[in-house]
């Protein structure tokens, strides 16, 4: 156990070092710069010049990498060539927004998901069923794209029910609604379908039928053996679904004008803002990268059955 | 011997699909959205890219009778683009989108998979490494700076830039095929039907195509039907985001795209490209969801 | 400045969390004393710093919260005192400019402001370490251009401060602020206005470094100050009761909406006050008498033109380039095609703009005579124009706008053209320089203050006009007529030289003039006091503070 999560905690920082490189790569691969945004008026030859100087862009891009992993391991992020100001600034505004957009989405995804899907398994092939399947298939498969553009045009435009620009401060439920909505609806579609599934095979095992069997009243076994063996399989998805909900907020931001820092990625690799790239990537690598060990570690804890040796 | 099991396990699958209705329906739109792409030069009444912009912004037939014309059922977009012959065009683009990818990610994948988890070791070893390190990226985001950093480049131009999605989004997904393909084998290896094969002197080439293959075949398959309408929604996000399909070729996405400056005045350029790609992505679905519980009854 | 990414243009946030105070009920017609406004600033401007400033939105944020030594006259758009108690004393061969500041003059914060401080805002700029991207307009000071172009980390210190010591900046008295030019620039009088010479205070710089622009130490000394930014959603800006003339303003909130149609919703919900209107929106604003009532038409000092490489066949004769000036109805394409804007009907310079020449109609709409002039185009350029293209930065829109010049050119000169769609950063980079220039193409010119010096010159004369570079454009007699008006003192001739070398580049036609950009905008019935000029980056810019609401009730 101790030796596996050695190797696992070891395993990451090189993951995010393949990462970096390839990031680093294929964003200085990108043709055109920085300065290649000022179509109509090109960049004085001086100031671009200096500006190269400045950033550190002068420099062989190899030496740029070595300069930048030396100073990611002193915790310095750089400073953002299409902002100016310190990258660790702005990444710090966006993503307590974005992470409460996230997470507020996931729980609102298994508030909806557990009991739909519980119940939806327990009354299998019924009209409630067979409803709750469509509806789940249905948020799972429209892209989210599509849904912002539906919501803003009924619930905002047509019907003027929300508004449809901003965070605020965060705690303004009108205007989170619509986002977090959303975001949320894959999630739940997903889950539902899970925890429906796997629902239906804890059913079938024998264990139930046992306790069944002794007589046990239906509810007692429902609580007692069907949901917790339900759930090891919707925890295993949790920690990719909790990377997919962080990292996929991009869309989501960029309609409803939420200042997370999901938009700063595609912001950046159009600015060809290297440090602002790097550091978003990484974030979101390092995202994935805890969120998956954090499941297996209680993932073995959960269900004596799985080695975490494997 | 296995061969017969093989042909009535495949029969039974294919009669258990039909009777599943929602995998029928998605059957039925699936197929209509093929003829619709592959017939497009024919049912398209103009050329999709072409404007005249006197006749910009018009209203679909049931929209406002001061802005509409018999000539464009469906209306024009703000450069007096015809939207029907776009939204017909749109549906090739997402064909080649669907298939092609796939069909690259199958063959890799399915190639990579079989040797790794056949031979193990350090094709094994190579392959799991890449898995680690490319799911460590988030997907589209990864799909995003392969597209940027090959787009200026001559391969970006080939056909409007679907030759560079197809590539990016196999770069990216062939490897869950290859792991997919790894565990089945890793599964399979130790079955009494392999040990028989080998004991009887079959070469490794030969069990592998003849015994292995056809088992792991079920779930590459499923992974196939979802990994269409997948691929198909990765291009339409992209293009959205205008780093996709190069106008004036159109996509659904690139509809949408253009069609949100206008959606104060007009939603219809938005919303019929938006229901366009949810029917087609839910048919897939249906479809994919009825193809695995044919395939692997216990789900 | 366009987008690459469409929804990135949802992108910048923006709360409308304020909506605004002012709605509905009577209003008296007074200025509201504790009036305030909301209106949308689009992106987030990527940096606020007066010296490294740029692109319009980011000049119309420094406008806000800093006053250079002089302003423009909203209604001449010529220079005129502002933090400068007059115009400044100017030596007999022009070389030596003496501004003095007004008495009395202060920070946002309270504390007095001198002639120090503005000499450290023009330094700042110069300086190679700052790395700001105007820093070419202050190359006419002595020693500005050696200094920047210096290594700031790889000179040695000696090195850095002996060419900082060189620079023609001096500080004479608390009051008084001494310039050395290069040469006798009669526009040196406009460039003092400029977002470059904003008087930055050294100890805020030298406090939070990078950070300096956030409102704890962005401290200007214009009619407002910078109160709150929340990054990707707004900024709130408040009167700033240490101006010279206080503005009748109270409050100024300018939220992030950067896409059009979501921000013109939000002004047709009463969020917003003001509203840019796009081309898309026209026909809804044109159909509503509300909307229409509100509509407000602004010139800009903008022209957009299509470049010929003047290097290569068939455009290294001139009869070819004034053949395909005169062959397509300006007219047309800005009712049909563009919608907005003003059809080109005289030079280079555009209306508003001093130098403008309504008079030039050498490339007006004749498709007779240009016929006449493309006779004359030898064999090697005729074989050339067979193979002709167009090259675009690709996009749905500006096909269509090629594809209609394309049609003119072939329906009133007979020539078929190809089209030659580019990946929008290549062109980019494709359009530096003239070696990689295509033969034909589009490009604009958008002005950094309103004298003929920055277009004649900055974009014409041989080798180092930002247009002439790209196009391979050079004559002698155009360069000398803009030479010798760069430096005349007289301000009646000046502008005749330059209108004289206007005509010498239309008749030469290294580029057709297209159109002058307008746009147009919408404006609640309760926001008044709004003084427009085609040079503003930031609506009203030359007279903030005369802005104002009217009072509620």
């Amino acid at each position: 156990m101790s030796h596996y999560l050695v190797r696992r905690l070891l395993a990451l920082p090189l993951t995010l070092l393949a990462v970096a490189l390839i990031t680093f790569a294929l964003a200085h691969a990108t043709p055109g710069g920085p300065w290649d945004r000022f179509d109509e008026k090109p960049l004085p030859l001086q100031a671009e010049i200096n500006l190269n100087r400045y950033y550190g862009l002068d420099l062989p891009v190899h030496e740029q990498f070595l300069v930048y992993i030396g100073n990611l391991v002193r915790l310095d992020l750089g400073t953002s060539i299409q902002k100016g100001r310190p990258v660790a600034d702005i990444i710090g505004e966006g993503l307590p927004v974005t992470a409460q957009l996230g997470l507020q989405s996931l729980l609102l995804a298994l508030a909806v998901a557990i009991p739909l899907g519980v119940v939806s398994a327990l009354r299998r092939n019924s009209l409630a069923d067979h409803a709750t399947t469509l509806l789940a298939t249905v948020g799972t498969t429209i892209p989210n794209f599509v849904l912002c553009v539906f919501f803003i045009l009924y619930f905002g435009m047509t019907l003027r029910l929300l508004p449809f620009v901003g965070w605020g401060d965060g705690l303004d439920v009108r205007r989170m609604l619509m986002p977090t909505v959303i975001l949320a609806l894959p999630a739940m579609g997903f889950l539902t379908r899970l925890v429906r599934s796997s629902v239906l095979e804890v059913l079938r095992a024998d264990f139930v039928r046992t306790a069944r069997a002794k007589g046990l009243r239906e509810r007692s076994v429902l609580r007692g053996h069907v949901l917790k063996n339900a759930f090891v399989p919707v925890l295993t998805v949790l920690g990719p679904a909790t990377a997919n909900l962080v990292v996929g907020s991009f869309i989501v931001e960029t309609f409803f004008s939420i200042p997370g820092v999901g938009r700063l990625f595609i912001q950046s690799v159009n600015a060809r803002d290297y440090p602002v790239i790097m550091a978003t990537t990484l974030l979101y690598a390092l995202a994935i990268g805890v969120a998956n060990l954090a499941v297996d570690l209680a993932y073995g804890a959960l269900d004596p059955r799985v080695k975490v040796a494997q | 011997m296995t061969g017969v099991g093989q042909r009535s396990l495949w029969r039974d699958a294919a009669s258990r699909l039909a009777a599943n209705r929602a995998a029928m329906a998605g059957l039925v739109v699936v197929a209509l959205f093929a003829f619709v792409a592959i017939a497009a030069p024919i049912l398209a009444p103009y050329d999709p890219a072409a404007g005249d912009t006197r006749n910009h912004e018009l209203d679909p037939f049931w929209g406002d009778p001061a802005y509409r014309s018999a000539a464009f059922p469906l209306g024009t977009d703000q450069l007096g683009r015809d939207v029907l012959s776009r939204l017909i065009w749109s549906a090739r683009v997402s064909l080649l989108i669907g298939f092609v990818p796939v069909s690259i990610i199958v063959t890799i994948g399915v190639a990579v998979g079989l040797v790794a988890g056949y031979y193990g070791r350090w094709a094994d070893l190579l392959l799991m490494r890449a898995v680690d390190v490319i799911y460590a990226f988030p997907e589209l985001l990864f799909v995003i700076v392969i597209v940027t950093a090959a787009r200026g480049t001559w391969i970006g131009e080939l056909g409007s830039g679907i030759v560079l999605i197809f590539v990016s989004i196999a770069t990216v997904s062939w490897v869950g095929m290859a792991r997919l393909v790894r565990g089945q084998v890793l599964a399979l290896r130790g079955l009494e039907f392999i040990d028989a094969a080998r004991a009887m002197g079959a070469s490794d080439r030969r069990i592998l195509v003849r015994h292995v293959l056809p088992n792991v075949l079920a779930p590459v398959i499923v992974a196939v039907a979802f990994g269409v309408p997948g691929a198909m929604l990765t291009e339409s996000a992209l293009s959205f985001l205008g780093i996709g399909i190069k106008p004036p070729t159109p996509s659904w996405g690139v509809m949408i795209n253009e069609g949100f400056t206008l959606a104060i005045q007009s939603p219809w350029p938005v919303l019929m490209p938006a229901v366009c790609i949810s029917v087609v992505m839910l048919a897939f679905t249906f479809l994919g969801d009825g193809l695995r519980e044919a395939l692997d009854p216990r789900a | 400045m366009e987008r690459l990414v469409r929804p990135l243009a949802l992108v910048l946030a923006l709360a409308i969390a304020v909506s605004c105070t002012q709605s509905g009920g009577p209003r008296s017609g007074e200025p509201d004393p504790n009036g305030e406004l909301v209106t949308n600033m689009g992106g987030e401007p990527d940096t606020i710093d007066p010296h490294k400033a740029s692109f319009q939105n980011e000049i119309g944020a420094v406008m806000m919260v800093f006053e250079g030594l002089m302003t423009l006259d909203p209604q001449t758009l010529r220079p005129v005192p502002a933090a400068a108690a007059k115009d400044p004393e100017v030596s007999a061969d022009g070389l030596v400019w003496k501004f003095t500041l007004r008495d009395g003059l202060k920070y946002s914060d309270g504390s007095p402001l001198t002639a120090k401080d503005f000499a450290y805002g023009f330094s700042r700029t110069c300086d190679p370490a700052t790395a700001g991207q105007y820093a070419f307009v202050l190359f006419v000071i002595v020693g500005c251009e050696d200094w920047n172009a210096m290594d700031a980390k790889r000179a040695s210190k000696a090195e850095l401060d002996a060419a900082r010591g060189r620079l023609g900046i001096k500080v004479l008295s608390e009051k008084e602020i001494q310039f050395n030019l290069r040469e006798p620039a009669a526009y040196f009088r406009s460039i003092a206005y400029m977002w470059v010479g904003m008087p930055a205070r050294e100890s805020d710089v030298a406090k939070a470094g990078d950070r300096w622009t956030e409102p704890a130490t962005y401290i200007g000394n214009g009619p407002f100050k910078l109160t709150e930014w929340r990054h990707n959603d707004k900024m709130v800006y408040e009167r700033n009761t240490h101006y010279r003339e206080p503005a009748k303003l109270k409050k100024w909130t300018k939220v992030m909406i950067a896409e059009g149609a979501v921000a013109f919703a939000a002004y047709r919900n009463d969020e917003l006050d003001l509203t840019g209107v796009a081309a898309e929106q026209l026909r809804t604003v044109e159909n509503d008498q509300e909307l229409k009532a509100q509509a407000v038409d602004v010139g800009g000092a903008a022209t957009f033109y299509y470049g010929f490489n003047v290097s290569r066949a068939p455009f290294n004769e001139q009869p070819v380039r004034l053949a395909f000036a005169k062959s397509f109805d300006r007219d047309a394409y800005v009712r049909d095609v563009h919608k907005l804007g003003v059809p080109a009907g005289g030079g280079f310079i555009p209306p508003g703009i001093p130098g403008f020449d309504p008079d030039d109609k050498i490339q007006s709409f004749d498709p007779a005579a240009a016929r006449k002039l493309l006779d004359q185009a030898s064999p090697a350029a005729r074989e050339a124009l067979r193979t002709l293209k167009f090259a675009y930065s690709s996009s749905a829109a500006s096909k269509t706008r090629v594809e209609w010049v394309v049609g003119q050119w072939k329906q009133h000169l007979g020539v078929e053209l190809g089209l030659d769609p580019v990946d929008r950063t290549a062109y980019s980079s494709m359009v530096k320089n003239v070696q990689t220039t295509p033969q034909l193409f589009l490009l604009g010119w958008i002005a950094d203050f309103p004298d003929p010096q920055n277009w004649h010159t900055t974009v014409w004369v041989s080798k180092s006009g930002i247009s002439s570079s790209r196009v391979g454009y050079a004559n002698a007699e155009f360069d000398r007529l803009v030479r010798s008006a760069d430096r005349e003192t007289d301000p009646a001739k000046r502008e005749a030289t330059y209108k004289q070398a206007g005509r010498i580049l239309s008749q030469d036609a290294p580029a057709a003039w297209l159109f002058y950009d307008a746009s147009k905008y919408l404006k609640k019935p309760w926001v008044k006091g709004v003084v427009n000029t085609p040079v503003d980056a930031l609506l009203g810019q030359f007279r903030l503070n005369q802005l104002y609401v009217t009072k509620k009730g």
